[in-house]
């Protein structure tokens, strides 16, 4: 594909070639990408129309690289049916290079919003550092071997966490500041002088 | 996969549809909406794309559909060597008033003679 993206890059410098191209991938893009979304949501034509609350031959007729009349509203119509977004954007002609070199199946399916990647619930990143430092300790504790310092999974290295590096405590006179006396560090201190 | 385009030629080795689009002074608009029909072939094939071809209109013969200022209808057929990954344009025509200025005909019979003659064809222009 090299070679097409070459002679494009060259060609699309002339505006009246890179406009009838650009128009004529446009509406070869959403053609397509309606067939390909509609087929993996496994609809039908007549399904889609019913959704959408117009007829098969609508469908037919939009799913069609040469049909130029589809407008923003029936397009809204087609993105709340597949249930994902619609996005209208101005690009420049140097982007549409590559849109052509990768202009596949897979590169115009998108997931609906009920198993959208981006959607799923994930664990706050405080939340999870407490889970991950619970599982190291049980895992301790029942004679693991010491956590390397790269996490088992990813080779990703594992820095010491906040709780890790915590600051050691100042000393006060040998004294425990976790089994203070009633009345805390000056009774303590009282008690040392008399 | 990409699929190879190639174009039938006259005896002298020229390309009928280069001939054709120089002859008809194709503007470059029409061109640009051309070429991007016949890239969108070679990236993602005939089957993706809807309707990006028409036919057979007569025997192996499809047009190409490319609504530009004029309506081009380059005809074409698949293979017709290796059928799964190539194409041969064999013929240029125009439609005005419903009505095609060349008879597929003629393309079938361009294509008949290139199975009989394998070297009457090259590589489209595009992509060499």
């Amino acid at each position: 594909m090299s070679a097409i993206s070459d002679v494009l890059r060259v060609e699309f410098r002339d505006p009246e070639y890179s406009e009838g191209y650009a128009e004529s991938f446009l509406n070869s893009y959403i053609a397509t990408q309606i067939k390909v979304i509609r087929e993996q949501r496994r609809m039908k034509q007549s399904d889609l129309a019913r959704e959408v609350g117009t007829t098969q031959t609508a469908i037919s007729r939009i799913e069609n690289v040469n049909y130029s009349s589809w407008n923003i509203k029936t397009l809204k119509k087609l993105a709340r049916a597949f249930r994902v977004r619609l996005m209208v954007s101005f690009e420049t002609y140097g982007t549409l290079v590559d849109e052509v070199g990768r202009f596949n199946r897979e590169s115009l399916q998108r997931t609906e919003r009920e198993k959208d990647p981006g959607l799923l619930e994930r664990k706050a990143p405080q939340r999870a550092a407490v889970d991950e430092g619970v599982e190291r300790a049980v895992a301790t504790a029942m004679g693991a071997p010491a956590a390397s310092p790269f996490s088992r999974d990813t080779n990703i290295a594992v820095m010491p966490r906040q709780e890790d590096q915590k600051p050691e405590l100042p000393l006060t006179g040998g004294l425990n500041p976790g089994v203070l006396p009633p009345g805390g560090l000056n009774a303590a201190q009282s008690g040392l002088n008399s | 996969m990409p699929w190879d385009l190639f174009d039938f030629t006259n005896e002298r080795g020229d390309s009928l549809i280069q001939e054709w689009i120089e002859r008809e002074k194709l503007s470059r608009r029409d061109l640009g909406q051309l070429d991007q029909k016949l890239d969108m072939l070679v990236v993602a094939g005939p089957s993706l794309p809807p309707k990006l071809l028409a036919g057979p209109i007569y025997k192996h013969v499809y047009k190409l559909i490319v609504h530009g200022e004029r309506m081009l209808r380059p005809f074409l057929c698949k293979g017709p060597f290796n059928m799964d990954t190539e194409y041969t344009l064999l013929l240029g025509a125009i439609e005005a008033n419903g009505k095609l200025d060349h008879d597929p005909r003629e393309a079938e019979s361009n294509r008949i003679v290139l199975l009989g003659h394998p070297a009457r064809r090259r590589n489209h222009e595009r992509y060499k």
